[in-house]
């Protein structure tokens, strides 16, 4: 299944496309970047108390993507990002929660393969009281691949009843792979909610005995697995026209 | 007829030889009781048997119907025949069961059984067990409660009609109605062509399985064996005869696992008192 199909209503962005940097946005949205060859910029505009939901794919090579999202009042964005994307990524989104009350929820599973090397940065600056956030990103990494989650989480001084998290978390799959994940919270009052978190790790020995006590292969109690990483990120997917192809397409991806 | 042989079998755990040659044959039609106390080698055993990586084999050997299976994958004993119920199944996050349960049934198959097959046999499980369905469509195990875990663990035996089943402590955890469902379950399966392997500290799930053999574990070796009267001696007398009648010390684990022996055992007494009122 080619990712075009998907994408057909979508907002897709591939190297053809006159690009429209500057959207302001209030509908919900499913964007793929498909096959960016060179950078691409795009700066999303959150109107007030719009509550958004944005859902990537990234399926190219050499995908090097930068978005800001600004927030206004009482606005809320959820992204559900699965990265797909060959070779040399960078991605780096920054959500600026512009004005109080202003909610941005991230999700993203990438799976780097092959020699693939990976970099995700998702930053937020809270530049008003009473914004809120929460970061996840999982990577999973086989082969040879490399996978570096980063992010900060910025809270100045003067701004108070914030709340953030910033979560990342790698699994490597084989010996070849690494992974840095290093999420990182600059905090700079005491008024305000945070955590953060970070690991590296191998499949679980217990889960993998678990799955082939049953007969399962490695090779498909790893695929499982992995799925469970995207299913966590598909979910948010299922009330789309077009769940059965982004479920289809990740089946054939893992 | 299909067996299983075990011969002199000796396991470490992290550098701690826990098994001590440990000889034991069970053919197909039997359904052997294994007792002992907390923490003497009895769920070690059925990890060897099944080939957990982390139960290393260092001397003897396991048969299934006379092919060497002591170096065999754990996936490939499973497809031949073999399958453990464990006493604490794993919860493995993201994996969602009723995939799980497919991908499983898939492996012994030549061709993927249909969605519309894989879930009339899935309901009929459940309804066997009296286990919500929902339940298939949840992460495998994730969040289930004791009892729903130790059902998933037969659900599966049912799915995938191993030949040899071992049930380590299924019986942990249930409550009156779920061990009926279970040992129904069980009962079910009882016939010429499996074999039981059945670990219990309690003689209530024994009573309604009726072992044709029992044995008991101690200090990583079978000290004993018998027929299922060996139940009721340990119900009514804990494992004390063991030294008074056969001149075999237990072991004493000086961590606070050995507390729970003797309340374990207490707590069946009184257990068999009910069931038999
Ligand atoms: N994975 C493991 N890692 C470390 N030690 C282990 C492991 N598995 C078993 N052991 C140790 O081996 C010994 C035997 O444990 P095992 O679980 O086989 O006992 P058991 O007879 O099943 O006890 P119980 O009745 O309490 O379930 C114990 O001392 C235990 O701590
Ligand atoms: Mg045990």
């Amino acid at each position: 299944m080619s990712i075009n199909k998907i994408i057909s209503n979508y907002i897709v962005y591939t190297d053809d496309d006159e690009f429209k940097n500057n959207l302001e946005l209030d509908e919900n949205k499913i964007i793929v970047f498909k096959n960016i060859q060179h950078s691409l910029t795009v700066d999303f505009e959150i109107l007030e108390n719009k509550a958004l939901t944005l859902k990537i794919i990234t399926d190219g090579i050499n995908q090097n993507i930068k978005m800001s999202l600004n927030l206004n009042k009482n606005s809320s964005v959820s992204v559900y990002f699965l990265d797909f994307s060959k070779k040399d990524s960078n991605i780096k989104i920054d959500a600026y929660l512009l004005k109080s009350g202003a909610n941005f929820n991230y999700k993203c599973a990438t799976l780097g393969s092959n020699v693939d090397n990976k970099n995700i940065e998702i930053n937020v600056h809270h530049l008003a009281n009473s914004t809120t956030a929460n970061v996840e990103n999982y990577g999973i990494c086989k082969d040879q691949s490399h996978i570096q989650l980063l992010g900060c989480s910025k809270i100045s001084e003067n701004m108070i009843k914030c709340s953030t998290q910033q979560r990342a978390k790698i699994l490597i799959l084989d010996q070849g792979a690494s992974g840095i994940a290093k999420p990182i919270l600059k905090i700079e009052n005491d008024d305000v909610i945070a955590n953060h978190g970070a690991s590296i790790g191998q499949l679980n020995e217990e889960h993998l005995f678990y799955l082939l006590s049953r007969g399962l292969s490695i090779k498909e109690a790893k695929r499982l697995i992995i799925l469970g990483y995207f299913n966590n990120i598909v979910s948010n997917f299922k009330n789309d026209e077009f769940y059965d192809d982004i479920n289809n397409l990740v089946l054939e991806k893992v | 007829m299909q067996s299983l042989v075990i011969k002199n079998l000796h396991v470490e755990v992290e550098g701690k030889e826990i098994l001590k040659g440990i000889n034991l044959t069970i053919n197909q039609g039997e359904t052997l009781a294994i007792l002992g106390p907390n923490g003497h080698g009895k769920s070690t055993l059925f990890n060897a048997i099944m080939g957990h990586p982390k139960y290393h084999i260092t001397r003897g050997s396991i048969h299934l119907n006379g092919e060497d299976i002591t170096n065999l994958s754990t996936n490939e004993r499973s497809i031949k025949g073999l399958f453990l119920a464990m006493q604490n199944p794993s919860e493995v996050p993201g994996v969602v069961n009723a995939e799980f349960l497919r991908s499983a049934i898939n492996a012994r198959n030549d061709k993927p059984i249909s969605l519309y097959n894989f879930y009339k046999v899935l309901d009929n499980a459940c309804k066997i067990l009296n286990m919500p369905f929902d339940l298939a469509n949840r992460n495998l195990n994730e969040g289930f409660s004791g009892g729903e875990k130790k059902r998933n663990e037969i659900l599966q035996m049912i799915l995938l009609n191993p030949t040899f089943c071992m049930l380590d402590e299924i019986d942990s955890g249930l409550d009156v109605d779920a061990i009926n469902d279970v040992s129904n379950a069980i009962n079910q399966l009882q016939d010429n062509n499996h074999a039981f392997l059945v670990i219990s500290h309690y003689a209530r799930l024994f009573n309604l399985i009726n072992p044709t053999h029992a044995c008991i574990m101690v200090n990583g070796q079978i000290v004993l064996h018998g027929d299922a009267s060996l139940i009721n001696k340990v119900d009514k007398e804990g494992y004390e005869f063991l030294k008074t009648e056969h001149g075999i010390d237990i072991e004493k684990h000086d961590d606070k696992k050995m507390n729970s022996v003797s309340i374990g055992v207490c707590a069946t007494k009184e257990l068999a008192k009910n069931v038999h009122k």
